[in-house]
């Protein structure tokens, strides 16, 4: 009782915030519901007894990748809200009722289904251990690619974002000649693309 | 371990690659995509010999006949792109050599594993290694117009199309309570709504990675505006992956289940032929003709794969084996001519039979390939895809097709035209590089062969794709 | 189920008031411990019917003096976030303590009660995960003020703080591994062990390295000299430059309390938590044989006395090092963030991991 009761309730939140991502015209307080939607999505793991998966939801989305989202927008956007008429307006005609139909075509499903039998015995209290273990072996591939990936993705964002390709740049120079480089402009940058 | 040895071989040419750019000095550091060419065409060697092993890690890694045909296929065609790609001028690829290697590689692996996945978790993973590398390099010239531009349209489309793919997926786990593909197909016969909806949603990820036609939108102007041997490669090698990867969601051990997706995939093939047709009449670009005429040969191949059947999914196969061939090498011929005249207008073609009759040639061979004339491969890729839809009684589809080849066949002879008709505006020769004339060679080569003698090829393509069904 | 409640409700209420009175008392010990250590006198005027107690009462001024203040709000704010930005800073500084053990667990008539807010067997992600939402408070003030410097400020926060936690999180790892728990009451009855018998194995000698990487890292998440660029007290205007009375309290609150958390963090993951050398259930056992036996209720106090002493005294040092040291420029905060911390924890996990993989039993 108590738990479907916190599972409404929580589960309310996650909907309400993802309502509000999409419909604030404001791009900041949208970011921010999106990081309440994500906090309600790790209270709903925790609610299963995942508490390793909730911790790393948190960490990952909420406190590192959201708060780079943020970062991002804050810099970015000129004024606070974004307006200007949306040149794209008539495609909303045409998602409007494809998404209802998916959503329609979704309760239909679900609502159809009977509950499926819970995994067997209680949620093991110490997951870490067995996530752990899974991870080293039947998803040691994915696992190893996606450090591969990673790496990948390292390279390319230093490719992307590197600022001026050789003129200032000595020969040679590694990272370290990088950031002593960029380092006087750093408080004039953001601040010529403010408003 | 022998299973994984491309798997380990491509990582550790990446690593290798990785390290040589660290310790690389000065401006040029080309000689870096020596290495890195060197290295696959050993490992493309090392992939022929190899046969199947047993199912790795619980059964998410197979190494059977469609893996290794396709896995050889991956690193031929990235030889190739490499090849092409060696002599690059402009100053990012002498400085950023490395990186530009390094993400090919990182993105080959992605493909080989795709090829082997069978586990949705390993599926996906793949995927995205196969593709974040991509969206990069079509940005690599970001100092040039347009290619920040073209970087960030694939990437958009490309991760709406993974969320999508994702959600699809997640619909599927929670239908079937496995990541085990084995264990989809097993209840798929069941016909469990959400299974369906996931599995359909997925379609529509896998979709926009091979570019079909309403997922489309991001190929003219990637291609356009991204460094011509890395576009040679990327039209052909993901979208071979792709497809490997849908008939290993969509056909492996589904029995007769397959049937459900007749009316989906013959749908979009429909769409996409007709599409990638009718929008190539009016391209004035040759990468952006050549990019729309790829959108309707993925239409070709979906009608190999609205077939369900053993033989449609080899005739895909052999038809992806010939249009790696002709696409690249048309490409390559575009890079080529486009490094001598400046433009890739379809202008900067007039003439070019007096000019350089080889290179010429060689472009008129890709182009009857892509357009479907006999004793080029593209004749038999066609006609064996034809050939397997009717058998599966999908006769309009086939009517349509052929019908579209003739407008197909319009556009590549325009360019025929200019080549070969129209007088030319210098009488200087057009100069190759010896490694992209290498690289053109390999594909004229393997449109002739193809072309002449398939049968080798048909039947391997046979052999492999029995055990899916 | 009363009493459980009960004892719920004292846990949460211990940890809650150790930590605010002593963020609380933290205003005093750095007014006086600088004024020690500059040879000055110190704040020692506020008076209640003259008694004065060596300042003790400023916190208590202070406090007055904030909250009828007036509670300004600049025009161009964004009146929501202006309003939540403050509350969010304390909030997470606050509820990060939660899962820090100060004591065993405590046995009375047949109950078990783990001395910590709540039982958490990842006890240290949720640390680390709250100690990341704290950026959001930061972010907010600096960005709904409507004032560019204070967005600046905002930024240049956030900036330090995700490179500090990345260094945080890293150097936490070598611990991890060592004590095989994410668990801050096992890492903390872990360190109770004796190596070679006679050394406790605590944090600060099985991870060197780590303690001062944690410690380093950890001074730069709470925004304090010498990584204050991003407020800047008196030179350089930072993040909640726009806010006055309570709020603008708040945020030095939240200062206060992150320091209490690092602190406590530290004791926790590398000082032996509650331990006590050589102290178990029983009593004293010490190598050389002697034994002293103690009742529990003994020990427990033993226990808490102890984690409360090594909190203070890690505050004190960490004070010691805010009066100490001059302010780290912008660019070198960053650079040593990512240059420097992040390197070095991730080359002291290799070398925890080829330790442990030669240590390891056959």
């Amino acid at each position: 009782m108590m738990a479907r009761a916190a599972f409404l309730v929580i589960a309310g939140i996650a909907v309400a915030a993802a309502l509000a991502l999409v419909l604030r015209r404001n791009t900041v307080h949208g970011a921010l519901f999106l990081v309440v939607n994500l906090g309600c999505v790790a209270a709903l793991y925790l609610m299963l007894g995942a508490i390793f998966l909730a911790a790393a939801q948190i960490i990952v989305y909420a406190g590192a990748i959201m708060v780079l989202f943020v970062f991002a927008i804050m810099v970015l956007i000129p004024g606070k809200e974004e307006t200007g008429p949306d040149p794209r307006r008539t495609w909303r005609l045409l998602a409007a009722p494809l998404g209802g139909a998916l959503l329609l075509e979704l309760i239909l499903l679900v609502v159809g289904r009977t509950a499926a039998p819970a995994p067997t015995g209680a949620a093991p209290s110490d997951n870490v251990a067995a996530i752990g273990r899974l991870l080293f072996t039947d998803y040691l591939l994915p696992f190893e690619l996606t450090s591969v990936l990673l790496l990948a993705a390292m390279v390319g964002v230093l490719l992307l974002a590197r600022s001026r390709e050789g003129s200032a740049e000595p020969q040679g120079a590694g990272p370290e000649a990088s950031v002593r480089g960029s380092a006087k402009p750093q408080g004039s940058e953001p601040e010529a693309s403010l408003r | 371990m022998i299973a994984f040895a491309l798997e380990i071989g491509v990582g550790a040419l990446m690593l290798l690659v990785f390290i040589a750019t660290l310790v690389a000095r000065g401006d040029d550091r080309r000689w870096v995509g020596w290495l890195a060419a060197a290295g696959t065409l050993a490992l493309t060697l090392l992939a022929l010999p190899l046969s199947p092993a047993p199912a790795q890690l619980g059964g998410a890694f197979v190494q059977d006949g469609l893996a290794l045909f396709a896995k050889r296929l991956f690193l031929a065609a990235t030889f190739i792109g490499l090849l092409g790609g060696l002599s690059l001028p402009g100053r990012p690829f002498l400085r950023r050599a490395g990186e530009y290697h390094i993400l090919v590689l990182a993105s080959l692996l992605g493909m080989l594993v795709l090829a082997s996945a069978r586990d949705l978790v390993l599926l996906f993973v793949a995927f995205e290694l196969m593709s974040i590398p991509l969206y990069i390099l079509a940005g690599f010239a970001k100092r040039e117009a347009g290619a920040v531009e073209a970087a960030l349209k694939f990437f958009l489309v490309g991760s709406v199309s993974s969320a999508v793919m994702a959600y699809g997926l997640s619909f599927v786990y929670g239908a079937v309570r496995t990541t085990s593909l084995a264990g989809v197909a097993k209840a798929m016969p069941d016909g469990d709504g959400l299974l369906i909806l996931g599995l359909l949603a997925v379609f529509g990820g896998f979709g926009f990675k091979i570019a079909a036609f309403p997922f489309h939108m991001w190929v003219p102007d990637t291609y356009e505006a991204a460094p011509t041997p890395f576009v040679a490669w990327l039209s052909v090698t993901p979208k071979a992956a792709g497809f490997v990867a849908l008939f290993r969601v969509y056909f492996e051990g589904m029995g007769t289940a397959v049937s459900f997706w007749v009316p989906v995939a013959a749908g979009l093939a429909t769409l996409t032929i007709v599409a990638g047709n009718l929008m190539a009449l009016p391209q004035q670009n040759a990468k952006r003709l050549l990019a729309y005429s790829g959108i309707a040969h993925i239409g070709y191949m979906l009608v190999g794969f609205a077939a369900t059947s053993a033989s449609g999914t080899a005739m895909v196969l052999f038809y992806l084996v010939a249009y790696v061939f002709g696409n690249m090498g048309a490409f390559l011929v575009v890079e080529a001519v486009a490094r001598s005249e400046g433009s890739e207008h379809l202008a900067a073609f007039r003439g070019l039979a007096q000019r350089s009759p080889l290179l010429a040639l060689a472009m008129l061979l890709f182009l009857l390939s892509l357009g479907g004339i006999p004793f080029v491969a593209g004749f038999w890729a066609k006609l064996y895809v034809f050939w397997a839809a009717a058998t599966a009684g999908l006769y309009w589809l086939v009517l349509l097709g052929a019908l579209l080849t003739v407008v197909a066949l319009f556009y590549y002879l325009i360019v025929a035209k200019r080549m070969y008709i129209e007088a030319p505006p210098a009488t200087t020769r057009v100069p190759l590089e010896p490694m992209l004339a290498l690289a053109v060679l390999l594909c004229a080569l393997g449109v002739v062969i193809l072309g002449v003698y398939p049968k080798p090829l048909v039947m391997a393509a046979l052999r492999v794709a029995a055990p899916l069904f | 189920m009363i009493a459980d409640l009960g004892i719920a409700f004292g846990r949460v209420v211990f940890v809650m008031m150790f930590v605010l009175n002593l963020g609380g008392l933290l205003t005093w010990v750095e007014r006086k411990q600088s004024a020690i250590m500059q040879d000055r006198i110190g704040a020692n005027r506020a008076s209640i019917l003259g008694l004065r107690l060596f300042g003790l009462f400023h916190p208590l001024a202070d406090a007055i003096k904030m909250l009828t203040k007036e509670d300004f709000r600049p025009a161009r704010a964004d009146r929501f976030l202006f309003g939540l930005a403050p509350f969010v800073s304390v909030f997470f500084a606050l509820v990060a303590f939660a899962s820090i053990p100060f004591g065993d667990v405590l046995h009375v008539s047949g109950r078990e009660i783990p001395l910590q807010a709540v039982t958490l067997n990842v006890g240290v992600l949720y640390v680390f995960a709250m100690l990341s939402l704290g950026v959001y408070g930061v972010m907010m003030a600096g960005w709904s003020s409507g004032n560019n410097f204070a967005l600046l400020g905002g930024q240049r926060a956030a900036a330090l703080m995700i490179s500090a936690e990345i260094a945080i999180g890293a150097s936490i790892i070598g611990v991890i591994m060592v004590y095989g728990s994410l668990d801050l009451q096992s890492i903390a009855r872990a360190q109770g062990e004796l190596l070679w018998g006679w050394i406790p194995k605590w944090g600060i000698l099985t991870q060197p390295l780590a303690f001062v990487l944690f410690l380093t890292a950890g001074i730069a998440s709470t925004k304090r000299i010498p990584f204050d660029t991003p407020e800047g007290e008196s030179e350089i205007i930072g993040y909640f430059v726009e806010y006055s009375g309570m709020k603008f309290g708040m945020f030095a609150m939240a200062d206060f309390l992150e320091t209490v958390v690092v602190a406590g963090m530290t004791t926790a993951l590398f000082l032996g938590g509650w331990q006590v050398p050589y102290l178990v259930a029983a009593g004293f056992h010490f190598p050389w044989g002697a034994t002293l036996a103690l009742p529990p209720l003994v020990v427990t106090l033993l226990q808490v006395g102890s984690f409360i002493t090594k909190v203070v005294v890690m505050i004190f040092f960490l004070m010691l090092i805010r009066w100490t040291l001059p302010r780290f420029r912008y660019d070198q905060a960053m650079r040593l963030g990512w240059l420097g911390l992040f390197p070095l924890s991730i080359a002291n996990i290799v070398l925890t991991g080829l330790v442990l993989l030669a240590t390891r039993p056959a």
